[in-house]
């Protein structure tokens, strides 16, 4: 019960604390820095407001079981790792690699067909978007 | 007359005819597919055209930007992913119709409403362009100001019950409009150092993050069960077998008429004003679909709730043409890359190119008409097609593929790789957003409109000298903030007579 | 000297050759005769003008495609100019290598000129080069200066113009230095520290009057403005105005060219009317200064080649860019001028 509730009061206060940050990073601007705190001091207030409901309501909005955070956590990961790998390791193969990773982590297993269907969609949208749009997609070896 | 008569004859050549076919064609295909959109492929063709025809290249321009307003619905309904921008709304309403199984006749509403509203447009172009265009000009930073809040007041439209988590989105996505160089004085505000966010936030990498990748997050999330897994994927083998897109019979067209032509108003409106954009027009179109048939659940898989946005966002196509064609200034991004296509093509725009070309300007007139016409049976066929492939396929592996149109059609945008950056935060937003049932529309809507509220109350405080005044002295801009007083009260005041009775 | 005008006719006319083959073919008659006058007149203008040398080529270079780096989207003005360039100059020079156009737009052309400044100098990698160089190192805060590059050529010089709305009370130039002159002008803008921004303030400045600005999000808006009378007047590019001119929509009081347009002829030059502004956007091509100098020569003349040659002026006379030259080392010279006017002028633009 306490985990839930420490769970619903995260975003209520997660928006307090960056619309302070704004609130604070947009004094100095003066002129140009108004729109940002109204807009902060909207947040602000809104984020009070839910957490207050929050504590009053004590309703479970966040539905946590079978939630598989953790692979949802390793995909953002691997999302990022894709940036990080783009420029280093080029377009097709880290994007082969991307395909297959999520095709793999949502349960299908066999390894021939994600191969081929990863290959598939990496050579499709290689076509579409290097050949036929001129995309500069970064590439490692066979740049044109 | 005599102009039309010369357009019609320009547009009835064989050159002209293959280019619309072809651009109808390729614009229902970029459209369909996320991460493309017409702006893309358009920049790309333009210097192509430059070696065709006139008829031709124009003939193909007009059936892309057409055919993609409609082609971005599929996906939408389909995957609950928009092709294009303009589709973000329809997937509200056509995503669980399609879950409910009737992905054939939300597709049908939505390729209706689409050429319904195409046809108003190119209608409006061909007859009332030049009034239109100066009502345009009548435009000025107060009136864009208030036009910006009539915008926003939509969002109290669609609050529904929770108005507070609407107003905490909205004021998110304020904040996420002030990144970015500040339009008065350049000053770089939250930018963190970094180059790519001085133009601000862009705005597909945004959306295709927060429907994309957050739908790919929510397939995730549902792994660990393997019985259960199993059960869907034996699921989806059983119920979408075929695809038959089912266009509207008689019945279903009479009660959407008045939808139909409401939203092709409020598309046709907001297209004319330069720089206002489509998604304003879908949200408005939206909200106004819910106001008029209050009893409907919007959001369920109501018919009205596809019918409005599909039809708002083709009335924005031919109606952006109108500032374009008479006075020179195009009415959206698109626009004006027809604005280029036309200078290379050594035409002019504005009254110019009615009177010295006629033939050429009613052509392009009378192709908008004849794109939206063709654009019908096309598209059936096309949905037909797809929509019963990219059903047949296991879903792991149409996640796989989405996810590499994703991740490229980010990059694509301005070739760079900081937008995927951008398009995974927003994934991660979307998909947090969801868990903690905070709406995205606001913030959607807020993070595109935030900036023209704020550029345009400082330059109306400029004109007017820091004057208040000039919001109401103005006629235009009287009537809007009246509208708009009217649009945020009337739902606020129900609610409140609601909470009285209950 | 002889081998160069030989060899300059005789590219010249194969270029002519090309465009009436690959063309429209009604216009090959007109063309090749139109051909060979601006032949004559781009050898006269390298003759007057310091000519670049015919350089060899050296060794290792071109092995592949080179790249032109367009720090503005598809679709705009200077791709336009860019892809006109690629197109003229097809397989024809480079050693039968193609220039690919990439486009990087963003942070107002900082994205694309921080690449180019930052990528290798080995002259595969080069840039549309506009006045956008000049004023972000003075104006914004990045990591490159105007000596990061080294110019090829110019190609493009659009001048500004001073534009009213219909409505205005003042329809002459003097009857507006009049109005300002009591008055407190609304100028319209398509953005901060945009070209035609510093174009106003340079102005404001040289005749003492004072400007208010409102910035707009693109030149389209800042036009529906203008014919809106919603600011009491704008400065943008000639070629952008030239159509809303002669349609009558916009006013034009004055030009900031070294002559009169001879689209809008009616149109004073600032130089007529007293003013010294002569002032706008130029485009060309630069490459990161580091190239070593027998690849940058080499680039220099096969430039040179191109932007002089009669298919690239055709295909910019018909897409209605104005075309101007100037050779590569005449451009660094105007840049840098350019630059030293504009850090003068500095301290008003950050305020």
């Amino acid at each position: 019960m306490k985990k839930q509730l420490y769970i619903e009061l995260a975003m209520p206060v997660v928006f307090i604390l960056a619309a302070i940050y704004i609130i604070i990073k947009a004094i100095p601007m003066e002129s140009e820095g108004v729109f940002p705190i109204m807009s902060a001091g909207v947040l602000l207030l809104c984020a009070v407001y839910l957490f207050m409901e929050v504590l009053v309501k004590r309703e479970a909005i966040v539905k946590l079981e079978g939630v598989n955070l953790s692979m949802v956590g390793v995909t953002i990961l691997a999302l990022a790792a894709y940036v990080f790998l783009l420029k280093k390791i080029g377009y097709i193969i880290d994007t082969f690699l991307l395909c297959a990773f999520i095709i793999c982590s949502l349960g299908y297993k066999r390894f021939g067909i994600i191969a081929l269907c990863s290959a598939l969609a990496v050579a499709a949208t290689f076509g579409v978007f290097k050949v036929i749009l001129s995309v500069p997609l970064p590439m490692i070896f066979l740049d044109f | 007359m005599s102009g039309i008569m010369l357009g019609l004859g320009a547009l009835m050549q064989p050159l002209a005819l293959i280019g619309l076919l072809g651009g109808t064609v390729v614009g229902l295909i970029v459209g369909s597919l996320p991460g493309l959109n017409d702006s893309i492929t358009m920049a790309v063709l333009i210097p192509v055209t430059f070696g065709m025809e006139p008829e031709m290249a124009i003939g193909l321009l007009v059936g892309i930007y057409c055919a993609s307003a409609c082609g971005g619905s599929v996906p939408s309904i389909l995957l609950k992913i928009p092709g294009t921008a303009s589709a973000t709304v329809t997937a509200y309403d056509g995503y669980p119709m399609a879950q409910k199984g009737k992905s054939g006749e939300a597709l049908g509403l939505a390729i209706s409403a689409s050429t319904f509203g195409g046809i108003t447009s190119a209608v409006v172009l061909l007859f009332l362009s030049p009034f239109l265009a100066k009502q345009a000009l009548k435009f000025g930073p107060p009136e864009y100001f208030m036009l910006a809040v009539l915008g926003m007041s939509t969002v109290i439209g669609m609050a529904g019950k929770n108005l507070v988590k609407n107003i905490l989105a909205m004021a998110v996505g304020l904040v996420f409009s002030c990144v970015g160089m500040s339009p008065q004085t350049g000053l770089a505000r939250f930018t963190f150092g970094q180059v790519s966010l001085m133009d601000g936030i862009s705005l597909i990498p945004m959306l295709i993050g927060l429907f994309g990748i957050t739908s790919i997050l929510e397939m995730i999330e549902g792994i660990r069960k393997n019985p259960k897994a199993e059960g869907f994927k034996e699921n989806v083998k059983k119920n979408y077998q075929k695809v038959k897109v089912t266009l509207p019979n008689k019945e279903m067209a009479k009660r959407l008429l008045p939808i139909w032509v409401q939203s092709s108003a409020i598309g046709n409106i907001i297209g004319i004003i330069p720089g206002a954009g489509m998604i304003m027009a879908i949200f408005m179109a939206y909200d106004q679909a819910q106001r008029r048939r209050p009893n409907l659940e919007f959001g369920t898989g109501v018919p009205e709730g596809i019918a409005a946005p599909e039809a708002a966002n083709n009335a924005v196509v031919a109606s952006s043409m109108v500032p374009l064609l008479s006075l020179g200034v195009p009415g959206n991004s698109t626009s004006s890359l027809f604005l280029g296509a036309l200078t290379i093509q050594g035409l002019k725009t504005g009254p110019g190119l009615f009177r010295d070309t006629p033939d050429m300007a009613y052509m392009i007139i009378l192709g908008f008409l004849l794109a939206n016409m063709i654009m019908l049976p096309l598209s059936v066929f096309y949905c037909n097609f797809l929509a019963t492939a990219v059903l047949r396929l296991k879903r792991e592996i149409l996640s796989g593929i989405v996810l590499t149109l994703c991740v490229t059609g980010a990059f694509a945008v301005s070739n760079n790789i900081f937008n995927i950056c951008i398009m995974i935060f927003f994934g991660f937003i979307g998909y947090t957003f969801n868990k903690y049932k905070i709406p995205q529309s606001p913030l959607i809507l807020a993070s595109i409109l935030g900036s023209m509220m704020e550029s345009n109350w400082t330059q109306s405080m400029v004109y007017a000298n820091g004057s208040l005044s000039v919001f109401v002295t103005r006629p235009l801009s009287c009537g809007l903030l009246i509208l708009s007083v009217i649009f945020i009260a009337m739902p606020l005041i129900k609610m409140m007579k609601a909470k009285k009775t209950a | 000297m002889k081998k160069r005008m030989a060899t300059l006719i005789c590219a010249g006319l194969a270029a002519a050759f090309l465009a009436g083959c690959s063309g429209k073919a009604a216009e090959t008659a007109p063309a090749t005769t139109a051909a060979e006058t601006t032949v004559a007149a781009a050898e006269a203008k390298t003759e007057t003008a310091a000519p670049a040398a015919e350089a060899a080529k050296p060794d290792n270079f071109p092995k592949k495609n080179i790249k032109i780096i367009v720090p503005y989207d598809a679709g705009g003005g200077v791709d336009i100019t860019t892809r006109l360039l690629t197109d003229a100059a097809g397989k024809d020079y480079f050693d039968g290598k193609s220039l690919i156009v990439e486009n990087m737009p963003g942070g107002g052309a900082v994205i694309g000129h921080t690449a180019v400044a930052n990528a290798d100098a080995d002259g595969y990698t080069l840039l549309a080069y506009t006045s956008a160089v000049v004023n972000n190192p003075i104006l914004k805060e990045v990591t490159y200066d105007l000596s990061s590059f080294k110019t090829l050529g110019m190609v493009c010089f659009d001048p500004e113009i001073l534009v009213v709305p219909p409505t205005a009370p003042y329809k002459t130039f003097e009857e507006f230095i009049e109005y300002a002159k009591t008055n407190t002008v609304k100028v319209a803008t398509p953005g901060h520290s945009t070209a035609h921004h510093i174009a106003a303030i340079q102005f404001a400045k040289e005749l003492g009057l004072n400007f208010e600005y409102l910035h707009n999000d693109s030149s389209a808006v800042q036009m529906q403005q203008l014919m809106g009378g919603h600011c009491d007047a704008a400065f943008m590019a000639v070629g952008e105005s030239v159509s809303a001119v002669n349609d009558g929509t916009i006013i034009a009081l004055a030009m900031g060219g070294e002559e009169r347009n001879p689209n809008i002829p009616d149109v004073p030059t600032f130089l007529e009317k007293g003013s010294s502004l002569v002032y706008g956007a130029f485009r060309g091509y630069a490459c990161p200064a580091g190239v070593p100098d027998d690849v940058y020569a080499y680039l220099v003349s096969e430039f040179d080649k191109i932007i002089t040659s009669e298919k690239f002026i055709q295909g910019m006379n018909d897409a209605a860019i104005p075309y101007a030259y100037k050779s590569a080392a005449d451009f660094q010279e105007y840049a840098e001028n350019e630059a030293e006017n504009l850090k003068a002028l500095a301290p008003e633009l950050k305020q």
